[in-house]
């Protein structure tokens, strides 16, 4: 099983992914093809932040299930050195 | 049935690398109007490579390296470095 | 309505404090071409928009650019969080200092409160979505502008991000204009109000 850093980078990717296929879908809605490739990264994020929430806390207050007690208040927050993963310069 | 698949990736080489990932014309142009080509999809960067450049669309991706701190614009002009 | 998601769109790990970095980057946190003003300008802009395309570009490009402005906001933080009083004056935020101490205030970087006349929402979305174009090319110039005077990778590489965010959202509000500005050429009765 991943760990929290690599498993949240790939969250986070594949948000991303869904952010901008969802921005090109919202000028072009009658695309197929990215319509598609939109809903299967929806699938997949949802597996993950399940993988991710079971194990390491909540992402959101919007669905996520809450251990005892009140975990939404947990460090770190996004802004914090430790919420951030490396990610290798682009290119490599 | 592995000539198939062969047969396949190959078409889709071809149809990819003839994928122009925008409109080549536009119709129907009216002075006073500002006209930016639609986008159409042909490939995607994966969700990693994507993330690093700050789009999933290689046709969108517009690397920018910075200017050289040290060298005026003159000097930079010299060197054929624009806007 | 709006949901929260607890992680960057794009992480910021910087390890360096740099309160003159701090100084010119919050000028996109809050000054005349960033992200505040953007994502009150496209989600203001929405109320008044017309075709469906449209709308949503506004909507959601609106809610990017406050994840923006976190973006940004953490940049600003992570800089100052554990500079030294006297680098905090050699980087010439002494002034920013003593009204906000080590904290995020949306200011450009010559200390002007953030003001929302840098916006225009005008009610006509041939207006708004050509106002929208040029936002984002001020936004990309003036991270480029960051790029330029920065040299740390830890402070680049999320620059580079924001930078190539602005290029996609012009082209989806260049999109956007296309299908507005073919919605009022079809024959039919057609008023903006």
């Amino acid at each position: 099983m991943k760990n929290k850093s690599e498993l949240l980078k790939q969250i986070v990717a594949f948000e991303f992914m869904k952010d901008d296929l969802a921005l090109y879908l919202n000028t072009h809605p009658m695309d197929k093809e990215a319509l598609a490739k939109y809903n299967y990264y929806v699938t997949e994020t949802k597996g993950l932040k399940e993988c991710y929430e079971m194990n390491y806390g909540m992402l959101s207050e919007h669905d996520s299930l809450s251990p005892y007690p009140w975990q939404w208040i947990n460090d770190p927050w996004p802004w914090e050195n430790d919420a951030n993963f490396n990610l290798e310069k682009e290119g490599k | 049935m592995e000539q198939n698949e062969n047969r396949k990736k190959t078409a889709q080489c071809k149809a990819m690398s003839k994928c122009i990932p925008h409109e080549t014309a536009i119709g129907n142009v009216r002075l006073a109007m500002a006209y930016v080509p639609y986008q159409k999809l042909c490939t995607l960067f994966t969700p990693i490579e994507g993330l690093k450049r700050g789009t999933v669309f290689p046709e969108l991706y517009s690397p920018y390296e910075g200017e050289d701190k040290k060298s005026s614009p003159y000097e930079l002009s010299k060197k054929g470095r624009n806007l | 309505m709006w949901t929260y998601d607890k992680f960057l769109q794009f992480p910021v790990n910087i390890k360096n404090a740099n309160p003159k970095m701090a100084k010119i980057i919050i000028t996109q946190y809050g000054g005349p071409d960033g992200e505040l003003g953007a994502s009150l300008r496209y989600l203001s802009q929405r109320f008044s928009m017309i075709t469906p395309q449209a709308i949503a570009t506004c909507t959601d490009i609106g809610t990017e650019e406050l994840a923006h402005l976190e973006m940004v906001g953490a940049m600003v933080r992570q800089l100052m969080k554990n500079a030294s009083l006297e680098e905090i004056e050699k980087g010439g935020m002494a002034g920013y200092y003593v009204d906000h101490g080590r904290g995020v205030y949306p200011v450009s970087s010559s200390g002007v409160p953030f003001d929302a006349t840098c916006l225009a929402s005008k009610g006509n979305p041939i207006v708004d979505l050509t106002e929208n174009l040029a936002a984002e090319q001020k936004a990309r110039a003036t991270y480029e502008y960051l790029i330029n005077m920065a040299d740390d990778p830890d402070v680049i590489e999320p620059l580079k991000f924001l930078r190539e965010r602005e290029v996609v959202h012009y082209q989806r509000f260049g999109e956007a204009l296309r299908i507005v500005q073919e919605y009022v050429q079809e024959p039919h009765l057609y008023t903006i109000r």
